[in-house]
C-alpha cells in the first residue's frame, strides 16, 4: 500500500513537470542534456591523468578516493566495458479526461490511469571517460504492460423501456506496448559500490499497441434492464463484451444509437517517444573483469503515447448528461529494477 | 576401569585438540611477531619503490611530487636514513620518472620513465644510468628488444647486474599486466620474455629478485589475497619459478601492496601501501623480521686503489665462476671513493677481477661455500699504474708438481689475452714461482714449465709469440718468507710483469 502511494505521489509530482516539457521544451531540454554531456566529457578528458611508473592506467585518484572507485580492488580505471542487463518495469500510465460535464461514474474514467509490471531487457557498452565518470550505450528490448479496473455505471432502461436505472458495470483494460529503445547513459560512481545514472531513453515502437477492453455487468439484479444503446449487452444475452483495439481512443465501444451507429475518433498511436532515465545501482564484484549491477530507473517519459481527441461520453444520454471528453497528456513512466552482468574488457 | 576409560577419553580429546591447533597454526598466515615501521621520509603524496643498496648502505626510491614522479636517494645515517635527495635532472628528466632499481654496487640503475627527454618506443620505457664521479649520467633506453610500444615499467636488476625482470602489458601476456625478463648479452639486452609460472590473467607488478638471485617478490591482485594487490613470494626451482605464495598478514592489509624488498642478509625488508593511517598516498614501510628470507649469500666489500699514490679507483670488477667460467657479474668501484660492493651466492668459487685503463689488472679467488650463513668479506684490491715492472699475481691453477693449466685458469688468461690486446704498445713476463718445497733444480724446472704453459695458451688465443718472455724463478724469489701453509702458498704464484 505505501509502495502504491509513493508511486502515485511521483506520478502526481512529475505530470505537471512533463506537461512542461512538451512539444518545444522537449527538445530544448534534450540539447540542453548533450551539450551537458559533452561538457562533462571534454572536463573529465583534460583532467584525467596520464600513465605512470607504477600505473599503466594513470593515477586518477588519491588513495582515500580510491576507496570509492567501482570495481573494488582494482585502482586504475575501467577502458572499456560490456553487460548484460534484464529486469522488470513498473509501468505507470496516466492520461488527463477534461469534460463539459463531470460524470465521476463514467466507464470512459477507466482510462485516466493504468499500471503494471513487465520485463525489459538488452545489452550496453560502456567506455571510461575517468575514474568514476563513464558514458553508457544501451540497446534494450522495452516491454511495456499497464492495465486499470474499475466500478463504472451507464444509464439503461427497464423492460417496459421506459425507466431508466443505473446499471452497474466493470470496466477494464489491459495494454501491452513493445519498443526497442537506445539510451546514452551517463555513469557516476558515487562510492565504491554505489553509482548513479542519467540519460536519455529514446524508444522506437515495435508492432503496435494493443489495448484489450472489457465491460462487465456486476448485478445481478439488473438481469432484467437493458442498456439504452446497443452496446450488445442486451438484457439476457450477455453479460460482458470486450474488444482488442491498436488505435487510441475511447473506452466504450461503438454502438447503435437507433437513429444511426455512433463510433469514436481513432487515432494512431506515437511511432517513437523520449524519456530521461535517472538510475542509482550498486555492483558486486563477481570477478576481477565481472560484476553484478543492481540498478533502479525512472523512466520519466517526455513525450505522449497519442495526440489528444476529444469524443461525447454517452454513457450518461439516457438520463440527458452526455458530456464531452478530451483525452490528452497520454503518458507512460516507468519504474525499472534491473539486474546486470557486466564485463571489463581488458 | 571406569578411570582408565575416562583417561583414554581425556587423552583422545587432548589429541584431537592438539590437531586442531596445530592445522589452524599451519593454515594461519598471520605473523604477530612482524612490526611493521613508516618510513621516516614519507612525503604526503606517493612514496614507493624501495630498492636498497651497496648492502643496505644506500636507497633510492620513487617519490611524487605534485604529479610528477622522481626518483630519490638516500643513505643510511645512524640509525635512519638522511634526508632524501633528487637523483639528478639527467635521470629525473621526464613527465614521470620512478621505479629504479640498483645493481648492488650502487652504480648502475635501471629505471622507468614517461615521456623522458630520452626518446622511447611507445609509453613508459625502461632507461638504464650509470654513476660517474658521483653524478648520475649517460643515459639509454634499453632498446627495442626490451621495451615495446605498450607500457614497460617496474624493473628489478638482479644483484649481479646480468638479468632484469619488469613489467608490462603489451600484447601477448597472460592479461593485465605481466612480469618479463630480459638477460644481458655483452652490451645488449635480450628479447624480453613472459617469465614462466607466475603469471595470470590477473595483474602482476613490482617484482624484485633478491640478492640470492634466486627469491622473487611481486605483487598482484589475483583471487585469493587479502584485498587488493598482495605481496607474493616464489623461488627460482630450476629454470622455473615455484608456486607464488602469499606472504600474508600483517604485510598484506585489504590495501595495495607493492615493491617488497628484502635487505641482503638481514631480517629486514621494505614495502610500499597505501594502508590507512600513513602520511599520504602510498607510503613506504620497513618490516621486521622479514617472514620470507631469500638464502644467505656473501657479501664482499673493499675499497679499489692506487697501488702507488693510495688514491681510490673507480675500477671496472668483473666477478666469474670459476667452475663454469662464466661472467656472473659486472659492477663497479665508486669513482670517488673507490669502494665496492658485490654478493656472491653460496657454494662456488669465484674470482673477483678489477680492471681499469692505464693500469694493470688485479684478480682474486673467492671461494664461498655451501654452507654460507651470510657474512661481509673485506677484500681491498690495490692496482699498479700501467709503468714498466708493474706486475700482478695471476690467477692460474696447476695440479701439484704438474704444468698443465687447470681449467679454472682460463678465464685469468683470457684477461691476459684482452689485456695484451688492448695495451698493444707492451710487452709482458711470465714468471713462474714455486714454494720452498722439493728440490731447487725441480722446482725451477716446474716453475719455468708453468711459465710457459701460460705463454702457450695465450699464443693459441692469439697473442703474438715475442710479446711474451717466460721465466722460472722456482724458490728463488719468494713473496713472503715464512714456510707454513699460508706462506706457501702466497709463494707459489704465477705473476705477469710488465715490459714497457
Amino acid at each position: 500500500m505505501l509502495t502504491y502511494f509513493w508511486f502515485d505521489s511521483v506520478r502526481h509530482v512529475l505530470s505537471p513537470i512533463s506537461n512542461s516539457f512538451l512539444g518545444a521544451y522537449t527538445m530544448k531540454f534534450c540539447r540542453f542534456l548533450v551539450l551537458c554531456a559533452v561538457a562533462a566529457i571534454a572536463l573529465q578528458q583534460l583532467h584525467a591523468q596520464e600513465e605512470d611508473v607504477l600505473r599503466p592506467h594513470g593515477k586518477p585518484l588519491s588513495a582515500e578516493e580510491r576507496s570509492k572507485f567501482s570495481w573494488a580492488n582494482h585502482p586504475e580505471k575501467v577502458p572499456f566495458m560490456v553487460g548484460i542487463e534484464a529486469g522488470m518495469n513498473y509501468n505507470m500510465f496516466s492520461q488527463d479526461l477534461s469534460r463539459t460535464l463531470e460524470i465521476t461514474d463514467s466507464p470512459n474514467n477507466v482510462l485516466k490511469s493504468g499500471s503494471g509490471i513487465s520485463p525489459f531487457f538488452g545489452l550496453l557498452i560502456e567506455e571510461a571517460l575517468s575514474a568514476n565518470l563513464a558514458i553508457q550505450l544501451k540497446f534494450m528490448y522495452d516491454t511495456k504492460h499497464y492495465s486499470n479496473k474499475i466500478a463504472a455505471v451507464i444509464d439503461a432502461v427497464d423492460s417496459t423501456n421506459t425507466i431508466v436505472q443505473d446499471l452497474p458495470l466493470q470496466a477494464e483494460y489491459v495494454a501491452d506496448v513493445n519498443y526497442v529503445s537506445i539510451a546514452p547513459t551517463l555513469r557516476y560512481n558515487l562510492s565504491n559500490d554505489f553509482f548513479v545514472t542519467l540519460g536519455v531513453n529514446y524508444q522506437f515502437m515495435s508492432g503496435e499497441l494493443v489495448r484489450n477492453d472489457k465491460l462487465t455487468k456486476t448485478d445481478p439484479e439488473n438481469a432484467n434492464t437493458s442498456l439504452s444503446f446497443d452496446y450488445a449487452l442486451q438484457p439476457g444475452s450477455y453479460s460482458m463484451i470486450s474488444r482488442s483495439i491498436s488505435k487510441a481512443t475511447d473506452f466504450l465501444p461503438p454502438f447503435d444509437q437507433g437513429s444511426g451507429f455512433f463510433s469514436s475518433p481513432m487515432i494512431d498511436y506515437s511511432s517513437s517517444r523520449t524519456c530521461l532515465e535517472v538510475g542509482a545501482g550498486y555492483l558486486v564484484d563477481l570477478t576481477r573483469t565481472a560484476a553484478l549491477a543492481l540498478q533502479a530507473r525512472y523512466q520519466f517519459a517526455f513525450s505522449v503515447l497519442n495526440p489528444s481527441f476529444t469524443v461525447t461520453d454517452m454513457s450518461r444520454a439516457p438520463s440527458n448528461r452526455s458530456s464531452d471528453v478530451t483525452y490528452e497528456n497520454a503518458m507512460l513512466h516507468s519504474l525499472q529494477l534491473s539486474l546486470g552482468l557486466w564485463f571489463k574488457i581488458m | 576401569m571406569k578411570t582408565l576409560k575416562s583417561l583414554s577419553l581425556l587423552l583422545c580429546a587432548f589429541a584431537v585438540f592438539a590437531f586442531v591447533q596445530r592445522a589452524v597454526a599451519q593454515g594461519q598466515t598471520t605473523r604477530a611477531d612482524i612490526v611493521i615501521t613508516p618510513f621516516q621520509h614519507n612525503s604526503s603524496g606517493d612514496d614507493f619503490a624501495p630498492c636498497v643498496a651497496q648492502h643496505g648502505r644506500i636507497m633510492i626510491f620513487t617519490q611524487e611530487s605534485g604529479k610528477s614522479q622522481r626518483l630519490m636517494i638516500t643513505e643510511r645515517s645512524g640509525d635512519g636514513w638522511s634526508s632524501p635527495s633528487d637523483m639528478g635532472s639527467e635521470v629525473n628528466s621526464g613527465m614521470q620518472v620512478g621505479s629504479g632499481s640498483m645493481t648492488s654496487d650502487g652504480q648502475f640503475i635501471i629505471f622507468a620513465g614517461y615521456r623522458h627527454d630520452l626518446p622511447g618506443f611507445g609509453r613508459t620505457d625502461l632507461y638504464s644510468a650509470r654513476k660517474v664521479k658521483g653524478k648520475w649520467t649517460d643515459i639509454q633506453n634499453l632498446g627495442s628488444q626490451v621495451n615495446s610500444e605498450a607500457w614497460d615499467s617496474q624493473p628489478s636488476i638482479s644483484p649481479d647486474g646480468s638479468t632484469v625482470y619488469f613489467v608490462s602489458d603489451r600484447d601477448g601476456g597472460k592479461g593485465g599486466s605481466d612480469i618479463y625478463v630480459t638477460r644481458r648479452k655483452g652490451n645488449q639486452w635480450t628479447r624480453a620474455e613472459l617469465v614462466q609460472g607466475i603469471n595470470t590473467s590477473s595483474d602482476e607488478m613490482c617484482p624484485c629478485i633478491a640478492a640470492d638471485n634466486s627469491t622473487m617478490y611481486f605483487s598482484s591482485n589475483r583471487s585469493g589475497g587479502t584485498g587488493g594487490f598482495d605481496i607474493y613470494t616464489t623461488r627460482m626451482k630450476g629454470a622455473a619459478f615455484s608456486a607464488p605464495q602469499n606472504i600474508g598478514s600483517p604485510i598484506n592489509s585489504g590495501w595495495d601492496e607493492y615493491y617488497y624488498t628484502a635487505i641482503t642478509n638481514t631480517n629486514t625488508a621494505y614495502f610500499a601501501s597505501d594502508r590507512p593511517g600513513g602520511s599520504g598516498g602510498l607510503d613506504i614501510y620497513k618490516a621486521e623480521p622479514n617472514p620470507e628470507l631469500p638464502d644467505a649469500v656473501l657479501t664482499l666489500h673493499g675499497k679499489v686503489t692506487d697501488a702507488v699514490s693510495n688514491k681510490p679507483l673507480g675500477a671496472d670488477l668483473v666477478i666469474t665462476d670459476l667452475k663454469t667460467r662464466q661472467k656472473v657479474a659486472v659492477l663497479r668501484s665508486d669513482d670517488q671513493t673507490g669502494e665496492y660492493y658485490a654478493t656472491l651466492n653460496a657454494g662456488r668459487s669465484y674470482s673477483i677481477t678489477a680492471t681499469r685503463p692505464d693500469y694493470v689488472f688485479y684478480s682474486e679467488r673467492v671461494d664461498v661455500p655451501a654452507t654460507e650463513k651470510g657474512h661481509t668479506v673485506e677484500k681491498d684490491i690495490k692496482l699498479n699504474p700501467l709503468a714498466n715492472d708493474a706486475d700482478t699475481r695471476l690467477l692460474v691453477f696447476f695440479d701439484t708438481d704438474k704444468s698443465d693449466l687447470k681449467d679454472e685458469s682460463l678465464p685469468e688468461l683470457d684477461r691476459v689475452s684482452e689485456f695484451l690486446a688492448s695495451n698493444k704498445d707492451i710487452r709482458v713476463r711470465i714468471e713462474g714461482h714455486t714454494d720452498d718445497v722439493g728440490e731447487d733444480n725441480y722446482n725451477m724446472q716446474l716453475s719455468q714449465k708453468r711459465a710457459d704453459a701460460v705463454r702457450s695458451y695465450l699464443v693459441t688465443q692469439g697473442v703474438e709469440a715475442k710479446r711474451i718472455l717466460t721465466a722460472g724463478y722456482g724458490k728463488t724469489r719468494p713473496k713472503v718468507k715464512g714456510t707454513n701453509d699460508d706462506a706457501r702458498a702466497l709463494n707459489r704464484r704465477v705473476e705477469m710483469k710488465v715490459i714497457k
